[in-house]
């Protein structure tokens, strides 16, 4: 982000320099050219039609011209960078709002943790605990969603994220034990230790992430295949669900594009792919047939032992 | 050995600034039969820190009166032999691993699991009851151990600082040795099922212990590989 308002400083310094040094040049090439035309009428004598001022008309619109130019360029610049200071203050209130919460939050799923376990120690009573456990679910779909805030604005910054090497077929299963409810999930992935090098609070948001567009896009009883691919530098993690996408694949992963579907916030796929890319691994997507994932991660050597 | 016998013997503490989180937390845990304090500053957290010599710490970063990195560093510089545990919003990688480089035994971001941590501070004690039952100091020749200290002295007489998690694997290798123990085993026992260690991160604790085991050419304590399967520690 920083360095694309950097880029964008220079290219427009470059666009008014060019702009000014090229009209001047012009201007003064029109202007020359211009006062030899006049003289050139005067020591012949012929009537070429010239206006008498055509030279100093040509010089003066000329200059309003390019100062015009180079003053809505400038202005163009300024409103620009304006605008991003106030949308870099609006990430910022965003993600420090969002962190903000976090704490009530954890208070409203510990109190209701306690009173599910309250209940069950003194009335038993399932109901009541489902009611409570309901509640701690719906602070976990909270909690994601504020995750997803804040890594993005961390990552949209510039921000770093933490490789460790992972062990990723124990991290998938227990991935898919926490976080795959409502969904039947088929997996194949190796019995041997095959180790990735991922932040593991990006990749555990990026399967958050899939589970969730499974449930909401893979329609009645959506399903789910994970599989693996072992390349020279990459693991390729390839994740299949029922769903079905009709709508552009290029824009499938862009910010904030949600397709024909009103549920959502449509940063998902968006988070996804520029996770992987802060982990130095990609993104690919599938949609003909199967809406498929591939994804991408760097492969952790294993010394010999 | 049940779990409140385990709790009553170590003293947590608790320093948290959000009211209703740090009361009905130290409140459950109270009825758990743990013994635990609540400090709402680091101030008070200092007091508490310094009478009741806690077993496990449970700290919030952003207190108050103070950081909470800052009082970890500390309290580290004081005392070893706590279990420390950071409880924070804040879920930046830097701040993560700069807790963790304090010697955290865990980071755990709010919202958390009730149940997630419980059966952390399970473990935790546990693993400290098993070192507990060992003798306060072990010789093998010129190494020696002192697991309550998180503490090693090699075969030159220097006295090696061990992370939490090398003294842990060291006491497990130790509770069973002359067997072998699984990296997976190792992984459970050590980290808990809710984590994914690569079996190469317990590689690169054992090249450290080995680092030190080494020192000793006469070998009275080994730590072998067991090709396929994991380590092996055997006395001579």
């Amino acid at each position: 982000m920083k360095d694309r308002s950097k880029l964008l400083l220079i290219t427009s310094f470059v666009f008014t320099a060019t702009l000014l040094t090229l009209g001047g040049w012009w201007l003064f090439l029109l202007v020359t050219v211009g006062r030899k035309l006049e003289s050139l009428e005067k020591e012949v004598g012929i009537d070429m039609g010239l206006s008498p001022n055509l030279t100093n008309l040509v010089m003066w619109e000329g200059t309003t011209f390019l100062f015009l130019l180079s003053f809505l360029s400038f202005v163009m610049l300024f409103l620009y960078l304006k605008d991003q200071k106030k949308s870099k203050a609006m990430q910022d209130f965003f993600a420090s709002l969002t962190h903000e919460l976090k704490t009530p939050l954890a208070s409203i799923r510990l109190q209701s943790e306690v009173l599910a376990d309250l209940i069950m120690q003194k009335y038993q009573d399932e109901n009541l605990k489902n009611l409570t456990l309901r509640l701690v679910e719906d602070t976990a779909k909270l909690e994601t969603e504020m995750d997803k805030i804040l890594q993005l604005s961390r990552l949209e910054r510039g921000g770093t994220l933490n490789l460790i090497p992972l062990d990723l077929a124990h991290f998938v299963k227990s991935m898919v034990s926490r976080e795959g409810r409502d969904l039947e999930i088929k997996l194949t992935l190796p019995q041997s230790d095959i180790t990735v090098q991922a932040d593991e609070f990006a990749l555990q948001l990026i399967f958050k992430n899939l589970f969730e567009n499974s449930r909401l896009h893979g329609g009645v009883n959506p399903t789910v295949k994970i599989s693996y691919e072992e390349q020279a530098e990459y693991i390729k993690l390839i994740y299949q669900d029922s769903g079905q996408f009709k709508g552009s694949t290029k824009d499938l992963s862009t910010l904030f594009y949600k397709h024909n579907s009103s549920k959502g916030s449509g940063i998902g796929l968006y988070l996804v792919k520029k996770s992987l890319q802060a982990m130095k691994g990609q993104l690919e997507i599938q949609t003909e047939g199967f809406f498929t994932l591939n994804l991408y991660l760097i492969k952790e050597y294993e010394l010999p032992a | 050995m049940s779990l409140v016998n385990l709790a009553s013997h170590a003293p947590i503490l608790l320093v948290e600034d959000e009211k209703n989180l740090g009361i009905t937390l130290s409140e459950y845990l109270k009825g758990l039969g743990y013994n635990c304090q609540l400090a709402i500053n680091a101030a008070e957290g200092q007091k508490y820190f310094d009478e009741m010599n806690p077993a496990i710490v449970l700290l919030d970063i952003g207190l108050p009166d103070g950081n909470g990195l800052e009082l970890a560093r500390k309290w580290r510089r004081q005392k070893k032999d706590f279990v420390l545990l950071f409880l924070s919003a804040l879920n930046d990688p830097s701040t993560r691993l700069e807790g963790l480089e304090i010697g955290a035994e865990d980071y755990i971001t709010k919202p958390f699991a009730l149940k997630e941590l419980i059966l952390r501070l399970e473990r935790i004690l546990s693993s400290r009851n098993r070192m507990n039952e060992t003798p306060e100091e072990l010789q093998f020749g010129p190494l020696k151990i002192w697991f309550k200290r998180y503490e090693v002295q090699d075969a030159f007489g220097n006295i090696i600082s061990l992370a939490q998690k090398e003294c842990a694997i060291l006491n497990l290798l130790y509770e069973r040795r002359e067997e072998a123990v699984t990296r997976d085993e190792m992984i459970d026992l050590i980290w808990g099922t809710d984590k994914y260690p690569s079996q190469r991160t317990v590689d690169n604790y054992i090249v450290r212990l080995r680092k030190w085991t080494e020192t000793d050419k006469e070998g009275h304590l080994n730590i072998q590989s067991i090709r396929a399967i994991g380590y092996k520690l055997s006395l001579k």
